[in-house]
Protein backbone atom coordinates (compact mmCIF):
# COMPACT_ATOMS: atom_id res chain seq x y z
CA UNK A 1 0.00 0.00 0.00
CA UNK A 2 1.20 3.46 -0.85
CA UNK A 3 2.03 5.89 1.93
CA UNK A 4 -0.40 8.74 1.30
CA UNK A 5 1.59 11.33 3.25
CA UNK A 6 4.60 11.17 0.95
CA UNK A 7 5.13 14.28 -1.13
CA UNK A 8 6.94 14.86 -4.36
CA UNK A 9 9.13 17.95 -4.01
CA UNK A 10 11.31 19.42 -6.74
CA UNK A 11 13.45 22.47 -6.02
CA UNK A 12 15.60 24.52 -8.38
CA UNK A 13 15.87 21.70 -10.92
CA UNK A 14 18.29 22.32 -13.74
CA UNK A 15 19.14 20.13 -16.72
CA UNK A 16 21.68 20.95 -19.42
CA UNK A 17 22.14 18.84 -22.54
CA UNK A 18 25.48 18.64 -24.27
CA UNK A 19 24.85 18.94 -27.96
CA UNK A 20 27.74 18.32 -30.32
CA UNK A 21 26.55 20.95 -32.81
CA UNK A 22 24.72 23.54 -30.73
CA UNK A 23 26.91 23.30 -27.63
CA UNK A 24 25.37 23.25 -24.17
CA UNK A 25 21.60 23.46 -24.24
CA UNK A 26 19.82 24.57 -21.10
CA UNK A 27 16.51 22.67 -21.09
CA UNK A 28 15.24 23.22 -17.58
CA UNK A 29 16.25 26.01 -15.24
CA UNK A 30 15.37 26.59 -11.62
CA UNK A 31 12.13 24.66 -11.80
CA UNK A 32 10.05 24.02 -8.67
CA UNK A 33 7.13 21.70 -8.11
CA UNK A 34 5.32 20.12 -5.22
CA UNK A 35 2.61 17.49 -5.45
CA UNK A 36 0.54 15.36 -3.08
CA UNK A 37 -1.16 12.03 -3.33
CA UNK A 38 -4.48 11.98 -5.12
CA UNK A 39 -3.51 15.07 -7.08
CA UNK A 40 -3.20 15.41 -10.84
CA UNK A 41 -0.73 18.09 -11.87
CA UNK A 42 -0.55 19.00 -15.55
CA UNK A 43 2.62 20.50 -17.03
CA UNK A 44 1.96 22.64 -20.04
CA UNK A 45 4.28 24.80 -22.11
CA UNK A 46 5.72 25.41 -25.55
CA UNK A 47 7.63 22.65 -27.37
CA UNK A 48 11.09 22.02 -25.99
CA UNK A 49 10.44 23.73 -22.66
CA UNK A 50 11.63 20.71 -20.71
CA UNK A 51 8.28 19.24 -19.58
CA UNK A 52 9.17 15.73 -20.68
CA UNK A 53 12.71 16.21 -19.40
CA UNK A 54 11.29 16.90 -15.97
CA UNK A 55 9.17 13.72 -16.08
CA UNK A 56 12.26 11.72 -17.00
CA UNK A 57 14.13 13.23 -14.04
CA UNK A 58 11.30 12.25 -11.68
CA UNK A 59 11.28 8.76 -13.17
CA UNK A 60 15.02 8.49 -12.54
CA UNK A 61 15.77 7.88 -16.20
CA UNK A 62 17.88 11.02 -16.33
CA UNK A 63 19.96 13.03 -13.88
CA UNK A 64 19.61 16.70 -13.03
CA UNK A 65 22.69 18.92 -12.90
CA UNK A 66 21.26 21.13 -10.22
CA UNK A 67 18.51 21.23 -7.62
CA UNK A 68 16.86 18.33 -5.86
CA UNK A 69 13.92 16.06 -6.49
CA UNK A 70 12.66 14.10 -3.50
CA UNK A 71 9.76 11.76 -2.93
CA UNK A 72 8.82 11.19 0.70
CA UNK A 73 12.00 12.99 1.69
CA UNK A 74 14.26 10.62 -0.24
CA UNK A 75 16.22 11.80 -3.21
CA UNK A 76 15.44 10.14 -6.52
CA UNK A 77 18.49 8.28 -7.76
CA UNK A 78 17.30 5.86 -10.44
CA UNK A 79 14.23 4.24 -11.93
CA UNK A 80 11.83 2.39 -9.67
CA UNK A 81 8.46 0.71 -10.10
CA UNK A 82 7.20 3.17 -7.49
CA UNK A 83 7.39 5.89 -10.16
CA UNK A 84 5.52 4.52 -13.17
CA UNK A 85 6.00 6.11 -16.57
CA UNK A 86 3.49 5.98 -19.40
CA UNK A 87 5.31 6.92 -22.59
CA UNK A 88 4.04 8.84 -25.58
CA UNK A 89 4.47 5.74 -27.75
CA UNK A 90 2.85 2.84 -26.00
CA UNK A 91 6.00 0.71 -26.41
CA UNK A 92 4.17 -2.50 -25.61
CA UNK A 93 6.27 -5.63 -25.90
CA UNK A 94 5.07 -7.14 -29.19
CA UNK A 95 6.04 -10.68 -28.18
CA UNK A 96 3.80 -10.61 -25.11
CA UNK A 97 0.02 -10.85 -25.01
CA UNK A 98 -2.03 -8.04 -23.47
CA UNK A 99 -2.23 -9.98 -20.22
CA UNK A 100 1.50 -10.68 -20.10
CA UNK A 101 2.34 -7.09 -21.02
CA UNK A 102 0.31 -5.93 -18.02
CA UNK A 103 1.91 -8.55 -15.77
CA UNK A 104 5.45 -7.67 -16.96
CA UNK A 105 6.39 -5.47 -13.98
CA UNK A 106 4.92 -7.82 -11.38
CA UNK A 107 6.87 -10.71 -12.89
CA UNK A 108 10.07 -8.69 -13.14
CA UNK A 109 9.81 -7.87 -9.44
CA UNK A 110 8.95 -11.45 -8.52
CA UNK A 111 5.59 -10.59 -6.95
CA UNK A 112 3.38 -11.98 -9.71
CA UNK A 113 2.20 -15.03 -7.75
CA UNK A 114 1.02 -12.97 -4.78
CA UNK A 115 -0.57 -10.21 -6.89
CA UNK A 116 -1.92 -12.24 -9.81
CA UNK A 117 -5.50 -11.07 -9.17
CA UNK A 118 -4.50 -7.47 -9.78
CA UNK A 119 -3.80 -8.23 -13.44
CA UNK A 120 -7.34 -9.44 -14.13
CA UNK A 121 -8.74 -6.61 -12.03
CA UNK A 122 -6.81 -4.11 -14.14
CA UNK A 123 -7.92 -5.78 -17.38
CA UNK A 124 -11.55 -5.45 -16.28
CA UNK A 125 -11.10 -1.87 -15.04
CA UNK A 126 -9.55 -0.71 -18.32
CA UNK A 127 -12.18 -2.43 -20.48
CA UNK A 128 -9.73 -4.94 -21.93
CA UNK A 129 -11.74 -8.03 -21.05
CA UNK A 130 -11.75 -10.49 -23.93
CA UNK A 131 -8.42 -9.21 -25.28
CA UNK A 132 -6.18 -10.88 -22.69
CA UNK A 133 -4.67 -13.28 -25.20
CA UNK A 134 -4.34 -10.77 -28.07
CA UNK A 135 -0.95 -9.55 -29.22
CA UNK A 136 -0.23 -5.81 -29.54
CA UNK A 137 -0.41 -5.92 -33.35
CA UNK A 138 -3.93 -7.28 -33.09
CA UNK A 139 -5.41 -4.43 -31.04
CA UNK A 140 -6.27 -0.80 -31.84
CA UNK A 141 -4.29 2.27 -30.82
CA UNK A 142 -6.80 3.08 -28.11
CA UNK A 143 -6.56 -0.42 -26.70
CA UNK A 144 -2.77 -0.22 -26.76
CA UNK A 145 -2.89 3.04 -24.78
CA UNK A 146 -5.15 1.34 -22.23
CA UNK A 147 -2.70 -1.56 -21.91
CA UNK A 148 0.19 0.86 -21.40
CA UNK A 149 -1.74 2.65 -18.65
CA UNK A 150 -2.73 -0.66 -17.03
CA UNK A 151 0.92 -1.82 -17.16
CA UNK A 152 1.81 1.06 -14.87
CA UNK A 153 -1.25 1.18 -12.60
CA UNK A 154 -1.13 -2.57 -11.87
CA UNK A 155 2.05 -1.94 -9.87
CA UNK A 156 0.25 0.54 -7.60
CA UNK A 157 3.07 3.09 -7.82
CA UNK A 158 3.20 6.20 -5.67
CA UNK A 159 3.78 8.46 -8.66
CA UNK A 160 2.48 8.09 -12.19
CA UNK A 161 4.08 10.09 -14.97
CA UNK A 162 2.03 10.52 -18.11
CA UNK A 163 4.03 11.78 -21.07
CA UNK A 164 1.29 12.61 -23.58
CA UNK A 165 0.12 9.01 -23.76
CA UNK A 166 -3.13 10.04 -25.44
CA UNK A 167 -1.77 12.45 -28.05
CA UNK A 168 -1.92 9.92 -30.91
CA UNK A 169 -5.55 8.98 -30.31
CA UNK A 170 -8.72 10.33 -31.86
CA UNK A 171 -10.72 12.81 -29.77
CA UNK A 172 -13.46 10.32 -28.94
CA UNK A 173 -11.15 7.58 -27.61
CA UNK A 174 -9.09 10.19 -25.83
CA UNK A 175 -12.13 11.46 -23.92
CA UNK A 176 -13.02 7.92 -22.82
CA UNK A 177 -9.50 7.13 -21.63
CA UNK A 178 -9.27 10.47 -19.80
CA UNK A 179 -12.29 9.37 -17.75
CA UNK A 180 -10.70 5.97 -17.16
CA UNK A 181 -7.54 7.61 -15.82
CA UNK A 182 -9.65 9.75 -13.48
CA UNK A 183 -11.42 6.61 -12.30
CA UNK A 184 -8.06 4.97 -11.59
CA UNK A 185 -6.88 8.06 -9.75
CA UNK A 186 -9.92 7.93 -7.44
CA UNK A 187 -9.24 4.28 -6.74
CA UNK A 188 -5.46 4.25 -6.21
CA UNK A 189 -4.77 7.91 -5.30
CA UNK A 190 -1.24 8.20 -6.70
CA UNK A 191 0.47 11.47 -7.52
CA UNK A 192 -0.11 11.97 -11.24
CA UNK A 193 2.10 14.30 -13.24
CA UNK A 194 0.98 14.71 -16.82
CA UNK A 195 2.62 16.44 -19.73
CA UNK A 196 0.26 17.61 -22.43
CA UNK A 197 -0.05 20.04 -25.31
CA UNK A 198 -3.80 19.94 -25.06
CA UNK A 199 -5.11 22.72 -22.83
CA UNK A 200 -8.56 21.19 -22.79
CA UNK A 201 -7.15 17.89 -21.56
CA UNK A 202 -5.25 19.69 -18.82
CA UNK A 203 -8.32 21.61 -17.61
CA UNK A 204 -10.51 18.51 -17.84
CA UNK A 205 -8.23 16.24 -15.83
CA UNK A 206 -5.88 18.22 -13.62
CA UNK A 207 -6.29 19.76 -10.18
CA UNK A 208 -3.48 22.18 -10.95
CA UNK A 209 -1.94 23.28 -14.23
CA UNK A 210 1.67 24.43 -14.13
CA UNK A 211 2.69 26.60 -17.06
CA UNK A 212 6.32 26.56 -18.17
CA UNK A 213 8.23 29.23 -20.08
CA UNK A 214 9.94 28.51 -23.41
CA UNK A 215 13.44 27.04 -23.20
CA UNK A 216 15.02 27.11 -20.70
CA UNK A 217 11.81 26.02 -18.99
CA UNK A 218 10.93 27.38 -15.61
CA UNK A 219 7.72 28.15 -13.69
CA UNK A 220 5.67 30.77 -15.52
CA UNK A 221 2.59 30.41 -13.38
CA UNK A 222 0.05 28.05 -11.96
CA UNK A 223 -3.72 27.70 -12.39
CA UNK A 224 -5.81 25.91 -9.77
CA UNK A 225 -8.82 24.07 -11.13
CA UNK A 226 -11.50 23.70 -8.49
CA UNK A 227 -14.26 22.22 -10.61
CA UNK A 228 -15.90 18.97 -9.48
CA UNK A 229 -15.72 15.87 -11.71
CA UNK A 230 -17.14 15.08 -14.20
CA UNK A 231 -16.30 18.45 -15.68
CA UNK A 232 -18.44 20.01 -18.34
CA UNK A 233 -16.17 20.93 -21.25
CA UNK A 234 -18.50 23.66 -22.51
CA UNK A 235 -19.38 25.33 -19.21
CA UNK A 236 -18.41 29.03 -19.01
CA UNK A 237 -16.09 28.28 -16.09
CA UNK A 238 -14.24 25.61 -18.09
CA UNK A 239 -13.85 27.89 -21.11
CA UNK A 240 -12.71 30.72 -18.89
CA UNK A 241 -9.96 28.54 -17.41
CA UNK A 242 -8.85 27.53 -20.89
CA UNK A 243 -8.54 31.19 -21.85
CA UNK A 244 -6.64 31.94 -18.69
CA UNK A 245 -4.05 29.27 -19.50
CA UNK A 246 -3.88 30.31 -23.14
CA UNK A 247 -3.11 33.88 -22.10
CA UNK A 248 -0.32 32.61 -19.87
CA UNK A 249 1.15 30.69 -22.78
CA UNK A 250 1.54 33.78 -24.95
CA UNK A 251 5.24 34.46 -24.54
CA UNK A 252 6.89 37.15 -26.57
CA UNK B 1 -14.72 -27.26 -22.79
CA UNK B 2 -18.43 -28.01 -22.78
CA UNK B 3 -19.94 -30.85 -24.74
CA UNK B 4 -21.28 -28.41 -27.26
CA UNK B 5 -17.88 -26.77 -27.71
CA UNK B 6 -16.30 -30.15 -28.17
CA UNK B 7 -18.77 -31.12 -30.88
CA UNK B 8 -18.13 -27.83 -32.61
CA UNK B 9 -14.39 -28.39 -32.38
CA UNK B 10 -14.66 -31.89 -33.82
CA UNK B 11 -16.90 -30.65 -36.61
CA UNK B 12 -14.30 -28.05 -37.49
CA UNK B 13 -11.68 -30.83 -37.77
CA UNK B 14 -13.88 -33.20 -39.73
CA UNK B 15 -15.29 -31.63 -42.81
CA UNK B 16 -15.69 -33.38 -46.11
CA UNK B 17 -13.52 -32.33 -49.03
CA UNK B 18 -15.15 -30.14 -51.67
CA UNK B 19 -15.36 -31.39 -55.30
CA UNK B 20 -12.72 -28.88 -56.35
CA UNK B 21 -10.32 -30.17 -53.72
CA UNK B 22 -10.97 -33.77 -54.70
CA UNK B 23 -10.24 -32.87 -58.34
CA UNK B 24 -6.95 -31.26 -57.32
CA UNK B 25 -5.97 -34.31 -55.31
CA UNK B 26 -6.79 -36.57 -58.28
CA UNK B 27 -4.34 -34.87 -60.65
CA UNK B 28 -1.07 -36.17 -59.10
CA UNK B 29 -2.66 -39.61 -58.89
CA UNK B 30 -3.28 -39.51 -62.64
CA UNK B 31 0.36 -38.49 -63.11
CA UNK B 32 1.48 -41.49 -61.07
CA UNK B 33 -0.70 -43.84 -63.08
CA UNK B 34 0.77 -42.35 -66.27
CA UNK B 35 4.19 -43.00 -64.78
CA UNK B 36 3.30 -46.66 -64.18
CA UNK B 37 1.75 -47.13 -67.63
CA UNK B 38 4.70 -45.49 -69.41
CA UNK B 39 7.15 -47.70 -67.53
CA UNK B 40 5.16 -50.86 -68.27
CA UNK B 41 4.48 -50.14 -71.91
CA UNK B 42 7.95 -49.08 -73.07
CA UNK B 43 10.73 -51.64 -73.15
CA UNK B 44 14.00 -51.15 -71.25
CA UNK B 45 16.63 -50.66 -73.95
CA UNK B 46 19.47 -48.58 -72.53
CA UNK B 47 21.90 -49.84 -71.37
CA UNK B 48 21.40 -53.27 -72.74
CA UNK B 49 20.47 -55.88 -70.19
CA UNK B 50 19.24 -53.39 -67.55
CA UNK B 51 15.77 -54.22 -66.23
CA UNK B 52 13.58 -52.23 -63.92
CA UNK B 53 13.24 -53.75 -60.49
CA UNK B 54 13.11 -50.93 -57.98
CA UNK B 55 11.39 -48.31 -60.08
CA UNK B 56 8.01 -50.12 -60.21
CA UNK B 57 8.24 -50.69 -56.44
CA UNK B 58 8.88 -47.00 -56.00
CA UNK B 59 5.85 -46.08 -58.14
CA UNK B 60 3.53 -48.48 -56.29
CA UNK B 61 4.79 -47.31 -52.91
CA UNK B 62 4.22 -43.70 -54.00
CA UNK B 63 0.67 -44.50 -55.08
CA UNK B 64 -0.14 -46.30 -51.82
CA UNK B 65 1.28 -43.51 -49.66
CA UNK B 66 -0.53 -40.92 -51.75
CA UNK B 67 -3.83 -42.77 -51.48
CA UNK B 68 -3.50 -42.98 -47.70
CA UNK B 69 -2.94 -39.23 -47.61
CA UNK B 70 -5.95 -38.68 -49.85
CA UNK B 71 -8.17 -40.78 -47.60
CA UNK B 72 -7.01 -38.87 -44.53
CA UNK B 73 -7.54 -35.51 -46.19
CA UNK B 74 -11.04 -36.30 -47.40
CA UNK B 75 -12.18 -36.08 -43.77
CA UNK B 76 -9.53 -34.10 -41.89
CA UNK B 77 -9.61 -30.48 -42.83
CA UNK B 78 -6.34 -29.46 -41.21
CA UNK B 79 -4.34 -32.14 -43.02
CA UNK B 80 -6.18 -31.44 -46.27
CA UNK B 81 -5.37 -27.72 -46.22
CA UNK B 82 -1.66 -28.50 -46.21
CA UNK B 83 -1.87 -31.50 -48.50
CA UNK B 84 -3.99 -30.16 -51.36
CA UNK B 85 -1.70 -27.23 -52.11
CA UNK B 86 1.07 -29.66 -53.15
CA UNK B 87 -0.97 -30.99 -56.06
CA UNK B 88 0.84 -28.93 -58.71
CA UNK B 89 4.32 -29.64 -57.39
CA UNK B 90 3.67 -33.37 -57.08
CA UNK B 91 2.16 -33.57 -60.57
CA UNK B 92 5.19 -31.81 -62.00
CA UNK B 93 7.60 -34.13 -60.17
CA UNK B 94 5.84 -37.32 -61.32
CA UNK B 95 5.57 -36.13 -64.92
CA UNK B 96 9.23 -35.23 -64.81
CA UNK B 97 10.01 -38.78 -63.60
CA UNK B 98 8.11 -40.22 -66.61
CA UNK B 99 9.87 -37.98 -69.11
CA UNK B 100 13.27 -38.63 -67.55
CA UNK B 101 12.56 -42.36 -67.58
CA UNK B 102 11.67 -42.17 -71.28
CA UNK B 103 14.83 -40.22 -72.08
CA UNK B 104 17.19 -42.56 -70.22
CA UNK B 105 16.28 -46.20 -69.71
CA UNK B 106 13.57 -46.36 -72.34
CA UNK B 107 15.42 -44.74 -75.26
CA UNK B 108 18.97 -43.82 -74.39
CA UNK B 109 18.42 -40.27 -75.60
CA UNK B 110 20.39 -39.03 -72.57
CA UNK B 111 23.73 -40.76 -72.53
CA UNK B 112 25.49 -42.61 -69.79
CA UNK B 113 27.36 -42.16 -67.59
CA UNK B 114 26.23 -38.55 -67.22
CA UNK B 115 22.51 -39.28 -67.02
CA UNK B 116 21.89 -42.43 -65.00
CA UNK B 117 18.33 -43.78 -64.90
CA UNK B 118 16.16 -43.56 -61.79
CA UNK B 119 16.33 -47.30 -61.68
CA UNK B 120 20.08 -47.22 -61.05
CA UNK B 121 19.77 -44.47 -58.45
CA UNK B 122 17.03 -46.34 -56.62
CA UNK B 123 19.08 -49.52 -56.89
CA UNK B 124 21.95 -47.79 -55.09
CA UNK B 125 19.68 -46.65 -52.25
CA UNK B 126 17.97 -50.03 -51.91
CA UNK B 127 21.14 -52.12 -52.16
CA UNK B 128 23.28 -49.85 -50.00
CA UNK B 129 20.68 -48.36 -47.71
CA UNK B 130 22.88 -48.93 -44.62
CA UNK B 131 25.80 -47.14 -46.24
CA UNK B 132 23.57 -44.27 -47.37
CA UNK B 133 22.00 -43.90 -43.94
CA UNK B 134 25.45 -44.02 -42.39
CA UNK B 135 26.65 -41.28 -44.73
CA UNK B 136 23.62 -39.16 -43.96
CA UNK B 137 24.11 -39.67 -40.23
CA UNK B 138 27.81 -38.76 -40.47
CA UNK B 139 26.94 -35.58 -42.29
CA UNK B 140 24.12 -34.61 -39.95
CA UNK B 141 26.21 -35.25 -36.85
CA UNK B 142 29.24 -33.34 -38.18
CA UNK B 143 26.96 -30.51 -39.28
CA UNK B 144 25.13 -30.33 -35.95
CA UNK B 145 28.38 -30.39 -33.98
CA UNK B 146 29.78 -27.64 -36.20
CA UNK B 147 26.79 -25.34 -36.02
CA UNK B 148 26.41 -25.90 -32.29
CA UNK B 149 30.03 -24.84 -31.78
CA UNK B 150 29.69 -21.91 -34.17
CA UNK B 151 26.29 -21.07 -32.72
CA UNK B 152 27.54 -20.81 -29.15
CA UNK B 153 30.56 -18.80 -30.24
CA UNK B 154 28.40 -16.57 -32.47
CA UNK B 155 25.90 -16.01 -29.68
CA UNK B 156 28.57 -14.93 -27.20
CA UNK B 157 30.47 -12.92 -29.82
CA UNK B 158 27.36 -11.16 -31.11
CA UNK B 159 26.12 -10.46 -27.58
CA UNK B 160 29.45 -8.96 -26.58
CA UNK B 161 29.53 -6.80 -29.72
CA UNK B 162 25.94 -5.74 -29.21
CA UNK B 163 26.23 -4.76 -25.55
CA UNK B 164 29.69 -3.39 -25.12
CA UNK B 165 31.37 -0.65 -27.11
CA UNK B 166 34.77 -1.84 -25.90
CA UNK B 167 34.12 -5.41 -26.96
CA UNK B 168 32.84 -4.12 -30.29
CA UNK B 169 36.04 -2.13 -30.81
CA UNK B 170 38.16 -5.28 -30.62
CA UNK B 171 35.79 -7.91 -32.00
CA UNK B 172 34.32 -6.03 -34.94
CA UNK B 173 37.57 -5.79 -36.98
CA UNK B 174 38.15 -9.52 -36.52
CA UNK B 175 34.72 -10.35 -37.83
CA UNK B 176 35.10 -7.90 -40.70
CA UNK B 177 38.36 -9.47 -41.82
CA UNK B 178 37.77 -13.14 -41.10
CA UNK B 179 34.01 -13.39 -41.37
CA UNK B 180 33.44 -13.15 -45.13
CA UNK B 181 36.18 -15.65 -46.01
CA UNK B 182 34.53 -18.83 -47.34
CA UNK B 183 35.08 -22.14 -45.58
CA UNK B 184 37.08 -23.60 -48.49
CA UNK B 185 39.81 -21.04 -47.93
CA UNK B 186 40.42 -22.36 -44.43
CA UNK B 187 41.01 -25.99 -45.42
CA UNK B 188 44.80 -25.93 -45.39
CA UNK B 189 45.19 -23.59 -42.44
CA UNK B 190 42.72 -25.46 -40.27
CA UNK B 191 44.41 -28.77 -41.12
CA UNK B 192 47.71 -27.33 -39.95
CA UNK B 193 46.35 -25.69 -36.81
CA UNK B 194 43.80 -28.24 -35.61
CA UNK B 195 44.87 -31.26 -33.54
CA UNK B 196 42.80 -33.63 -35.67
CA UNK B 197 41.01 -33.67 -39.01
CA UNK B 198 37.68 -33.90 -37.24
CA UNK B 199 38.41 -30.70 -35.32
CA UNK B 200 39.58 -29.05 -38.54
CA UNK B 201 36.27 -29.95 -40.17
CA UNK B 202 34.38 -28.55 -37.19
CA UNK B 203 36.35 -25.29 -37.35
CA UNK B 204 35.39 -24.82 -40.99
CA UNK B 205 31.68 -25.36 -40.34
CA UNK B 206 31.71 -23.34 -37.12
CA UNK B 207 33.40 -20.38 -38.80
CA UNK B 208 30.56 -20.03 -41.29
CA UNK B 209 27.96 -20.29 -38.52
CA UNK B 210 29.69 -17.85 -36.22
CA UNK B 211 29.93 -15.05 -38.78
CA UNK B 212 26.31 -14.45 -39.87
CA UNK B 213 24.94 -15.20 -36.41
CA UNK B 214 27.16 -12.76 -34.54
CA UNK B 215 26.73 -9.98 -37.12
CA UNK B 216 22.94 -10.28 -37.07
CA UNK B 217 22.70 -10.71 -33.32
CA UNK B 218 24.91 -7.69 -32.61
CA UNK B 219 22.80 -5.60 -34.99
CA UNK B 220 19.62 -6.89 -33.40
CA UNK B 221 20.77 -6.04 -29.89
CA UNK B 222 21.93 -2.58 -30.92
CA UNK B 223 18.61 -1.78 -32.56
CA UNK B 224 16.51 -2.59 -29.50
CA UNK B 225 14.78 0.69 -28.79
CA UNK B 226 15.93 2.61 -25.75
CA UNK B 227 12.31 3.31 -24.91
CA UNK B 228 11.45 -0.36 -24.41
CA UNK B 229 14.42 -0.75 -22.07
CA UNK B 230 13.55 2.41 -20.14
CA UNK B 231 9.99 1.24 -19.85
CA UNK B 232 11.15 -2.04 -18.28
CA UNK B 233 13.33 -0.04 -15.87
CA UNK B 234 10.38 2.05 -14.72
CA UNK B 235 8.39 -1.16 -14.25
CA UNK B 236 11.01 -2.37 -11.79
CA UNK B 237 12.97 -4.82 -13.94
CA UNK B 238 16.62 -5.50 -13.11
CA UNK B 239 19.30 -5.27 -15.81
CA UNK B 240 19.60 -9.05 -15.99
CA UNK B 241 15.82 -9.39 -16.31
CA UNK B 242 15.83 -6.79 -19.09
CA UNK B 243 18.53 -8.67 -20.99
CA UNK B 244 16.57 -11.92 -20.84
CA UNK B 245 13.05 -10.62 -21.23
CA UNK B 246 13.40 -7.51 -23.38
CA UNK B 247 16.68 -7.46 -25.30
CA UNK B 248 16.79 -11.05 -26.58
CA UNK B 249 13.08 -11.28 -27.45
CA UNK B 250 13.36 -7.95 -29.28
CA UNK B 251 16.43 -9.22 -31.12
CA UNK B 252 14.79 -12.57 -31.92
CA UNK B 253 13.96 -11.68 -35.56
CA UNK B 254 17.64 -10.87 -36.17
CA UNK B 255 18.73 -14.02 -34.36
CA UNK B 256 16.55 -16.14 -36.62
CA UNK B 257 17.76 -14.36 -39.75
CA UNK B 258 21.31 -15.01 -38.56
CA UNK B 259 20.55 -18.66 -37.85
CA UNK B 260 18.95 -19.10 -41.24
CA UNK B 261 21.95 -17.62 -43.02
CA UNK B 262 24.29 -19.63 -40.78
CA UNK B 263 22.50 -22.88 -41.58
CA UNK B 264 22.67 -22.21 -45.33
CA UNK B 265 26.33 -21.11 -45.38
CA UNK B 266 27.34 -24.01 -43.17
CA UNK B 267 25.83 -26.56 -45.55
CA UNK B 268 28.36 -25.39 -48.12
CA UNK B 269 31.16 -25.67 -45.58
CA UNK B 270 29.95 -29.13 -44.64
CA UNK B 271 30.77 -30.43 -48.11
CA UNK B 272 34.16 -28.73 -47.97
CA UNK B 273 34.83 -30.10 -44.51
CA UNK B 274 33.98 -33.62 -45.60
CA UNK B 275 36.66 -33.48 -48.29
CA UNK B 276 39.34 -33.73 -45.65
CA UNK B 277 40.03 -36.68 -43.47
CA UNK B 278 36.53 -37.73 -42.47
CA UNK B 279 35.65 -41.33 -43.31
CA UNK B 280 32.08 -40.98 -44.46
CA UNK B 281 29.33 -38.47 -45.08
CA UNK B 282 27.32 -37.31 -48.03
CA UNK B 283 29.94 -34.84 -49.29
CA UNK B 284 32.66 -37.40 -48.83
CA UNK B 285 30.61 -40.01 -50.75
CA UNK B 286 30.23 -37.61 -53.68
CA UNK B 287 33.98 -37.15 -54.04
CA UNK B 288 34.45 -40.90 -53.58
CA UNK B 289 31.90 -41.60 -56.35
CA UNK B 290 33.61 -39.05 -58.59
CA UNK B 291 36.74 -41.14 -58.66
CA UNK B 292 34.68 -44.10 -59.88
CA UNK B 293 32.77 -41.96 -62.37
CA UNK B 294 29.66 -43.32 -60.63
CA UNK B 295 27.21 -40.62 -61.61
CA UNK B 296 24.23 -42.58 -60.31
CA UNK B 297 25.73 -42.39 -56.82
CA UNK B 298 26.53 -38.69 -57.21
CA UNK B 299 22.94 -37.94 -58.24
CA UNK B 300 21.52 -40.09 -55.46
CA UNK B 301 23.67 -38.47 -52.80
CA UNK B 302 22.85 -35.03 -54.15
CA UNK B 303 19.15 -35.81 -53.72
CA UNK B 304 19.80 -37.11 -50.19
CA UNK B 305 21.68 -33.90 -49.46
CA UNK B 306 18.75 -31.80 -50.71
CA UNK B 307 16.34 -33.77 -48.52
CA UNK B 308 18.60 -33.41 -45.49
CA UNK B 309 19.04 -29.66 -45.99
CA UNK B 310 15.31 -29.24 -46.54
CA UNK B 311 14.48 -31.07 -43.31
CA UNK B 312 17.03 -29.09 -41.28
CA UNK B 313 15.92 -25.70 -42.55
CA UNK B 314 12.26 -26.66 -42.22
CA UNK B 315 12.82 -27.58 -38.55
CA UNK B 316 14.44 -24.19 -38.02
CA UNK B 317 11.44 -22.45 -39.55
CA UNK B 318 8.95 -24.47 -37.55
CA UNK B 319 10.76 -23.39 -34.40
CA UNK B 320 10.76 -19.82 -35.66
CA UNK B 321 7.04 -19.89 -36.46
CA UNK B 322 6.24 -21.12 -32.97
CA UNK B 323 8.46 -18.69 -31.10
CA UNK B 324 7.81 -15.70 -33.33
CA UNK B 325 4.08 -15.93 -33.89
CA UNK B 326 3.86 -12.31 -32.72
CA UNK B 327 5.98 -10.93 -35.55
CA UNK B 328 5.42 -10.57 -39.25
CA UNK B 329 8.87 -9.25 -40.06
CA UNK B 330 10.71 -12.53 -40.34
CA UNK B 331 12.21 -14.46 -43.24
CA UNK B 332 9.56 -16.79 -44.65
CA UNK B 333 10.34 -20.28 -45.87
Amino acid sequence: MVDMDKKLVAKGVRRVFDDAEKGALLALHDFDLEAEHGEIVALIGPSGCGKSTFLRLVAGLDKAQGGTITYGGEEIKGPSYDRGFVFQETNLYPWLTVEKNIAFGLKARGVYKQQKDRVQQMIDLMGLTGFEKSYPHQISGGMAARVAIAQTFVQDPGIILLDEPLSALDAFTRAIIQDEILKMRDRFKPIILMVTHDIEEAVYMADRVIVLTPRPGTNAGEVKIDMPHPRDRISPEFIDLRHQIMDMLEFD
Amino acid sequence: MSLNDRTMWLCSKFSLAKPKEIAKMAVPLVAMIVMMVVNGAAADVYPEGETTVYYPIFIRASIVIYLVCVVISIWFEYFRRHFVKWWGTLTFIYLFFSIYNLCTLKSGMFELPYFPSFESMLAYVFQHWDRTLGDAWNSVSLYLQGITMGGILGFLWGSAMGYSKHANYWLNPIIKIIGPVPGVAWVTISLVLAPSNHVAALIIIASTTWFPLSVNLAGGIRSVSRASIEKAQTLGASNWYIIRHVVYPAAAPSIFTGLFMACCFSLTSLVTAELMGVKGGLGWRISWAQSYVAYDIIYTIAICFIIMAFILITILFIVQRHTMSWSKEVVQW
